[in-house]
């Protein structure tokens, strides 16, 4: 696995982005891309994501929850297990989110996501 | 009067008011003061699979192994006894013996009697279980509805945001996302609808009627994944926007072919290779700026885990694209 790299701006670091949504998923990438992060995905599945994962390990990762007929969970499982910090942007109620035990404690951004909100999350998860 | 006429007047009378008692599908049972079974009409013995002689006198919470014992239900028709209070569409839910887990919205009230002495106790169940498992299906209905609109909404945003405002005006912007926001709406309705999406009839309902005559397709037949919907014909739909504009579809004589073929990818996962070949066009030209749809093609098909290759040959474009289904 190649450790995470500065992206030529210098100061983002590597974000993974998993939504399921194609627009939603590629608004996403502009945000984060234009705020100096390098994007890793956006993937569509839990396969995919998993595939982005093995071949570079993110700094950080801006996770939906449902994914068509997949749950996000096996991702934040590997996520959390990998030490890399995430946050949700999901419109799914709190009450099914709490759940799933590999969500504790994670932020949910909600849907539609704030950009600058989303932007500011992913910095401090940088710092 | 003669003792039979009154003992007739009497015995219709009685077999009157039994009869309304029987009549309602409620289950009804009359209590004495000590809360022992006075009377229960017919629905109470069908419901509850009772026999009429168990259960006539006998203490009501000790009925059927005490599947009325139930605490908060003894205190409060205990409390309608003294106090003429009435308890009304107190909720039971229990696993009953005989006919499994229920839902009962219980009435207790004093029964009515002229002398208003009556310290019977009148207790009234209705059967909610089917209203309440509808309510519990409305409900999570309603919260899938909230859920799917938000979403929506969000989609929009999103194709009015990633749709290119520079160097193009209000009204070609307007078109473009209109355009987008069609195929986008149309791909919900598939998703939706459950039944299997064709790549055939896709492409061709996506190229529209400007491709009619001029669209070649070759390939076997291919059932899309409902998640896959949206994107493929996103990307046909922008291909064909850019030949109708700039590429073949813009020429009387213009053609198009596609074929695809399904291939065994990596890990046993199946690729979709399709190939989207412009002829008879004008000469063509790599475009200078973008808001042309190729970024929208390249992030679509990399989106899936796929990839996608636009070859602006002079003589038409050809477009490789590959996404594992």
């Amino acid at each position: 696995m190649i450790p995470p790299v500065e992206d030529e701006f210098g100061h983002g670091g590597c974000v993974l982005v998993v939504e399921d949504e194609l627009f939603i998923a590629l608004e996403v990438k502009t945000v984060l891309t234009e705020a100096g992060f390098r994007v890793l995905g956006p993937a569509s599945s839990v396969d995919h994501a998993l595939d982005l994962i093995n071949e570079e390990r993110p700094n950080s990762a801006v996770l939906d929850f449902n994914l068509g007929r997949e749950k996000v969970t096996p991702i934040a499982l590997h996520l959390r297990t990998l030490g890399v910090p995430f946050v949700l942007t999901s419109a799914t109620s709190a009450d099914e989110l709490s759940r799933h035990r590999s969500l504790d404690g994670i932020n949910n951004l909600g849907k539609p996501t704030d950009p600058i909100r989303l932007v500011d999350t992913v910095r401090a998860m940088h710092a | 009067m003669m003792l039979e006429d009154l003992y007739r007047l009497l015995r219709s009378g009685h077999v009157q008011a039994q009869g309304v008692v029987d009549t309602i599908t409620q289950p009804i049972v009359v209590l004495d003061h000590n809360l022992c079974v006075v009377t229960a009409n017919n629905a109470f013995i069908k419901t509850f699979k009772a026999d009429r002689d168990d259960i006539q006198g006998r203490l009501f919470f000790e009925l059927g192994n005490g599947q009325w014992n139930i605490d908060a239900l003894r205190q409060l028709v205990a409390a309608v006894i003294p106090n003429a209070a009435a308890v009304i569409g107190f909720k039971v839910s229990h696993d009953f013996p005989a006919i499994g887990q229920r839902t009962f919205l219980v009435d207790a009230r004093r029964l009515a009697h002229p002398d208003d002495n009556s310290s019977n106790v009148l207790v009234l169940f209705e059967d909610v279980t089917e209203r309440q498992r509808h309510d519990e299906e409305m409900d999570f209905i309603l919260a899938e509805t909230r859920h799917r609109m938000k979403n929506l909404f969000a989609v929009v945003r999103s194709i009015a945001m990633q749709t290119e405002t520079q160097g193009r005006s209000a009204l070609d912007y307007r078109d473009t996302l209109l355009g987008r926001l069609d195929v986008a709406l149309r791909a919900e309705e598939i998703e939706v609808s459950d039944s299997p999406a064709e790549l055939k009839p896709l492409l061709i309902q996506t190229v529209g009627p400007i491709g009619m005559e001029r669209l070649e397709c070759t390939g076997p037949t291919v059932s899309l994944p409902s998640s896959k919907v949206l994107p493929i014909s996103m990307t046909f739909h922008e291909l064909a926007t850019n030949a109708a504009k700039y590429g073949a579809l813009s020429v009387p004589d213009g053609r198009i072919r596609v074929n695809w073929s399904l291939q065994e990818g990596p890990r046993g996962r199946t690729h979709l290779h399709c190939e989207w070949r412009e002829q008879n066009g004008p000469r063509v030209e790599a475009p200078d700026r973008k808001g042309y749809g190729t970024d929208l093609i390249r992030g679509t098909c990399a989106h899936l885990g796929g990839n996608s290759e636009l070859n602006f040959a002079p003589e038409g474009l050809t477009a490789k694209i590959t996404i594992p289904l």
